[in-house]
């Protein structure tokens, strides 16, 4: 009989329903549950997390919470060492692949590579000096004291200077160059130094022809340039060479970005596309794509500046006032004041204290980031 | 259940799971409410299914959202957003299930429903007086709310979700040689069940 074979073809055709009226009345529960989700974060966090703890509180799960306590211990341990005990010392390579990331004493440096062959040249109390020799890195640096430098050789006679960044920084066999993607970095090349701006590019003279190529600038360099070929990671077959868009205006490039972020998920330089894809599509006027964008990258590196824009676009964009408020509430909670991003996202907290009409709110914010800053530039 | 989809509340922007999944974790609700229109049909089939009760399927459907939101947070991207919100339901499902057997243990009122039986216990396919006076489909049907749980549940993934061996395996946390014996014993047990009605006058 046909309906012994069929059986599966049967059941599969036959899917349960409910009238539309019911799937309305449902989708309305959903929503007023949604809401008191959203009640309860903003009015009482503690209460929201007590199925949570009771569930942590279950005998079986004190074995994994001890483990995860030990994990943490082991984390915080090898984060408060400095460079040195890392056995990272002056004239010593090092390779980071995969997101590899080191975070400094008083994580005032971060970085993320892919296959990036990196030689600490010179490390003391003024200078943090690393050469590139090869692969991709992303650095995120926090703002350095007066008189103290830092530098990444990408070449000979070219380096990369910082006060205070993100930028990322790649040396393949053609060329080397550096994307800034927050702050402003020196680009010093053949005696000649320029500045890079956030969202543009810059590329070392080809170190072959030091002496006949002139520097680029950033913008041009930007457009006409070929896209670089970065290596794939060591975990990838090494024969495989993927492309990075390297366009940076609104339109088709944002379909360029937004089809190499799907298509290559797993790609090293996916963050950065990702976050130029929420950029661009933000600038072109389109909010909902760049919140598409901004939601695929997950560098730790970037992912903190990808939410910042993220929560402008929905308090600006969208009027998400006060979801967006109690992001930041919870996020400027854990955020030390020296952090660079400290200061923008305090910012929008106090625009959007405004806009609710809390003067005193914003006040009181408003004098914790000029306290910061006195405390900064007293560092200074 | 395609992993990419056009939906009018987003304009022409084309939207993945994964997407969506990422904004709603960061608290948009429009994102989440996307998933759920997106989902809940699917979500409604598998819980019918796996549980055996439709008269429980709205509470299962919600409660699978209510987690799914709760554990947003969790999602990593290893797996496709597909893959483990199935791993939800079927916890959720689960969930369900003990909640009744507990139940039944200390003597409630509910606690002799057969459904209950269903899950938990073997049924030797003597279905015959339940679905005798229904047509093939529902004899199917019936067929397939009779294996116990263990064989139902690869074989309720596989048919309405299309889900392969792996993801089957990463579900249930269970071996994909385990997953294939189980979906062997399944297919067996249905085909002795449809026997069974050839075999009736």
């Amino acid at each position: 009989m046909s309906a012994e074979r069929d059986w599966e073809k049967t059941l599969r055709e036959h899917q349960y329903d409910l009238p539309a009226q019911t799937w309305q009345r449902m989708e309305n529960d959903m929503r007023g549950w949604l809401a008191s989700q959203a009640r309860q974060a903003q009015t009482a966090p503690l209460p929201a997390l007590a199925p949570w703890w009771a569930a942590w509180l279950r005998p079986s799960r004190w074995g994994v919470a001890l483990a995860g306590l030990a994990l943490a211990g082991v984390v915080f341990h090898f984060q408060s060492r400095d460079p040195g005990s890392l056995d990272w010392e002056a004239g010593q390579a090092r390779v980071f692949d995969g997101g590899q990331q080191v975070a400094w004493e008083d994580a005032r440096c971060e970085v993320q590579g892919t296959n990036a062959h990196l030689t600490l040249s010179r490390m003391d109390e003024q200078t943090i000096q690393l050469r590139m020799d090869q692969g991709q890195a992303t650095f995120h640096v926090q703002p350095r004291r007066a008189g103290e430098t830092f530098q990444v050789d990408l070449a000979k006679d070219c380096q990369v200077q910082v006060v205070g960044t993100t930028f990322t920084v790649g040396v393949d066999s053609l060329k080397a160059w550096v994307d800034v993607q927050e702050g402003r970095v020196r680009l010093q090349a053949a005696g000649e130094g320029q500045f890079v701006d956030p969202g543009a590019r810059a590329q070392c003279p080809d170190s072959r022809k030091a002496s006949a190529n002139p520097m680029p600038k950033s913008d041009s360099a930007r457009t006409e340039d070929a896209p670089p070929t970065i290596p794939v990671a060591a975990s990838q077959p090494v024969s495989v060479q993927v492309e990075v868009p390297a366009c940076n205006e609104p339109g088709p490039c944002v379909t360029v970005l937004s089809n190499f972020v799907r298509q290559h998920p797993g790609h090293p330089a996916v963050s950065e596309v990702a976050l130029r894809w929420g950029r661009l599509a933000a600038r072109g006027g389109d909010p909902r794509d760049a919140l598409v964008g901004y939601s695929h990258v997950k560098s730790p590196v970037l992912a903190p500046m990808a939410r910042l824009e993220s929560l402008q676009l929905r308090a600006r964009e969208f009027g998400e006032q006060a979801a967006v408020a109690d992001s930041l509430d919870r996020w400027l909670a854990g955020l030390k004041e020296s952090h660079p991003l400290f200061k923008p996202v305090a910012q929008l907290r106090v625009e959007l204290y405004r806009r609710q009409g809390n003067d005193s709110g914003a006040r009181s914010l408003e004098e914790r980031i000029s306290g910061s800053a006195t405390a900064q530039t007293r560092g200074r | 259940m395609n992993q990419t989809s056009r939906h009018g509340d987003l304009g022409n922007v084309t939207v993945t799971d994964e997407d969506l999944a990422a904004r709603a974790a960061t608290g948009d609700e429009r994102a989440f409410l996307e998933l759920y229109r997106k989902h809940r049909r699917y979500v409604l089939t598998l819980v019918v299914r796996t549980s055996g009760r439709p008269e429980d399927a709205e509470d299962l459907v919600q409660e699978s959202f209510f987690q799914l939101h709760r554990s947003l947070g969790s999602f990593s991207g290893r797996s496709s957003f597909r893959t483990w919100f199935h791993g939800i339901v079927v916890r959720v499902c689960h969930s369900a299930t003990r909640n009744r057997l507990a139940q039944r243990r200390r003597g409630d009122a509910d606690a002799e429903h057969m459904d209950e039986e269903r899950m938990e216990t073997e049924v030797g396919g003597d279905g015959r007086d339940h679905a005798s006076q229904h047509a093939l489909k529902d004899w199917i049907q019936g067929c397939l709310d009779h294996l116990p749980l263990l064989h139902r549940l690869p074989l309720v993934l596989h048919i309405y979700s299309g889900l392969d061996l792996g993801d089957i395996s990463r579900i249930l946390s269970i071996p994909e040689g385990s997953v294939k014996s189980r979906l062997f014993h399944a297919r067996k047990r249905i085909a002795l069940c449809l026997q069974q009605r050839e075999a009736q006058p």
